[in-house]
């Protein structure tokens, strides 16, 4: 059994599944990787522990913090 | 969890920083097959499916877990336990309170937001059959995903199963205001079989190893 990377979650389950859901389908694979794309894009994600702690006291922000089989860009 | 959708996206992109951890390898994290984004189609699932595979965490500034979601959550839903956390964090800083009066809040916190949920959020938090499956079958006794031991489908040995989000608030509610870095991570999001996901069991399932062509779960 291979191990994989998270864009089943990370992507499908981050990035379409509100489209989804409203449809009861699926999400065809070019707008899951445009949602994909604007998660990425949008918003900067920090992958340092230390880095993520500086910006949040600096902006007195809460942090939001995922944990994935994976990446957000979908590479395994 | 759906990150792309309002109203959890601009939430995340306004009031939090954001930041992810890639866990393969880490002992807690999950098996499936590989789901290349740019080959398959994505299904919707359940909250709190796939907890092997993600878990979302809420973090004060000084690293102390507000929240802890894990596997997929529909946007809607979502947001509504982002705002608990804000709420939590205002708890957390709140100097008329001590400690120890601020952790029983938190459990009382996360306890009452059960009763919040509306019914459509249950509806969508419903475990995953295959999980009960395996709860049923490896800890009929011991699991504290089971609300009765008594009155559910006999494929599940008559038991109820609790739905994700009862599960998780449940769970958080024993762990108040703890340490990301202490925090048990492979207990927490602790249901279910390791791998794999609803969808993808039924008519969609994936060929068997080798020879998979496409169908990413998730959705």
């Amino acid at each position: 059994m291979q191990r994989t990377s998270l864009v089943a979650l990370g992507i499908a389950v981050l990035t379409t599944t509100s489209f989804a859901q409203k449809t009861n389908s699926r999400v065809d694979p070019v707008t899951a990787s445009s949602n994909a794309e604007k998660l990425i894009h949008d918003i900067t994600w920090i992958e340092s522990q230390p880095t993520l702690t500086k910006e949040a006291t600096a902006k007195g922000k809460l942090i939001f913090y995922v944990h994935m089989l994976g990446n957000l860009a979908g590479n395994t | 969890m759906s990150l792309s959708q309002d109203p959890t996206f601009s939430k995340l992109k306004t009031d939090f920083v954001c930041g992810t951890f890639n866990i393969v390898g880490q002992p807690y994290c999950g098996q499936s097959m590989v789901h290349p984004i740019d080959q398959s189609e994505a299904v919707f699932t359940t909250n709190g499916a796939g907890p092997h595979n993600i878990q979302m965490f809420v973090l004060a500034p000084d690293g102390t877990v507000l929240t802890c979601l894990p596997g997929y959550w529909q946007s809607d839903d979502l947001a509504g336990e982002l705002n608990l956390a804000e709420d939590l964090f205002k708890l957390y800083k709140d100097p008329s309170l001590t400690l120890a009066q601020k952790k029983l809040k938190f459990t009382e916190m996360h306890i009452a937001h059960i009763k919040e949920h509306s019914k459509a959020m249950v509806k969508r938090s419903k475990m995953q059959g295959f999980d009960m499956t395996y709860e049923a079958k490896n800890r009929p006794t011991t699991s504290d995903t089971i609300y009765s031991s008594t009155g559910g489908p006999a494929k599940l040995n008559g038991i109820q199963f609790k739905t994700t989000d009862v599960i998780m608030h449940e769970r958080m509610a024993m762990r108040p205001f703890m340490k990301y870095s202490q925090f048990d991570v492979a207990q927490f999001c602790d249901y279910g079989r390791p791998k794999y996901d609803k969808k993808e069991e039924g008519e969609h399932a994936p060929p068997k190893e080798g020879k998979r062509k496409g169908g990413r779960k998730g959705g």
